[in-house]
């Protein structure tokens, strides 16, 4: 997963291939992101994935 | 018995100071999510959190799996800085590497990562062990 890749959408939900190097989509919440990827026309195995932020340490 | 092995996953941070990007490595798990017998979610990255009592996920996750929430009275749980928060527990089903395990899970809006914690996660397994050095997460399985 490059981190370029992933820096453009920090606090977002997105959906990434098997093998963790392309975005197919991406969406504010958990529940859009499910939606926006039964609707991609390619049927494929996806990994879900919450972006932090990137302006500093996380600490849940 | 099984040991699960799962690298740590490299997120982007920026240092405040010197605004140079750097890389956390941060141990998080793919896990599918399930109620009762529907179908799993598809595969989810959480965050092995052994700071955390419960499992705590993002409310809308909740919406997504079909939980009724109107009918589950709310508590309040405690984050850091002593912040309070209000969630909705309900049982789940967590799937690790396709075994489905029943649990638990606390479900807050204003929670947005997959929280695993020690009781309805950790407490799932024989052994969670965090390699710091080596930026894997090992889980042994009972």
């Amino acid at each position: 997963m490059a981190n370029n890749l992933l820096s453009k959408y920090a606090n977002k939900w997105i959906a990434l291939t098997a093998d963790r190097k392309k975005v197919v989509a991406s969406a504010k919440n958990i529940n859009d992101l499910d939606k926006k990827v039964r609707t991609l026309k390619k049927s494929q195995d996806v990994i879900y994935h919450r972006v932090l932020p990137i302006d500093g340490s996380y600490a849940p | 018995m099984s040991r699960l092995k799962f690298p740590y996953l490299p997120r982007p941070v920026i240092n405040q100071k010197t605004g140079k990007r750097a890389e956390v490595f941060t141990p998080f798990v793919p896990v599918m999510v399930s109620i009762n017998h529907r179908n799993p979610t598809p595969p989810i990255d959480a965050l092995v959190d052994s700071g955390s009592d419960r499992n705590l996920f993002p409310l809308q996750l909740g919406v997504l799996l079909g939980i009724n929430f109107k009918k589950i009275r709310p508590k309040i749980i405690y984050g850091i800085g002593n912040i309070k928060v209000k969630a909705f527990t309900s049982k789940i089903n967590i799937w690790l590497d396709n075994t489905k395990y029943s649990s638990e899970a606390d479900f807050s809006l204003e929670q947005q990562v997959l929280l695993l914690g020690r009781h309805g996660f950790f407490n799932l397994f024989r052994k969670v062990t965090f390699d710091e050095r080596a930026r894997f997460l090992y889980i042994e399985t009972l």
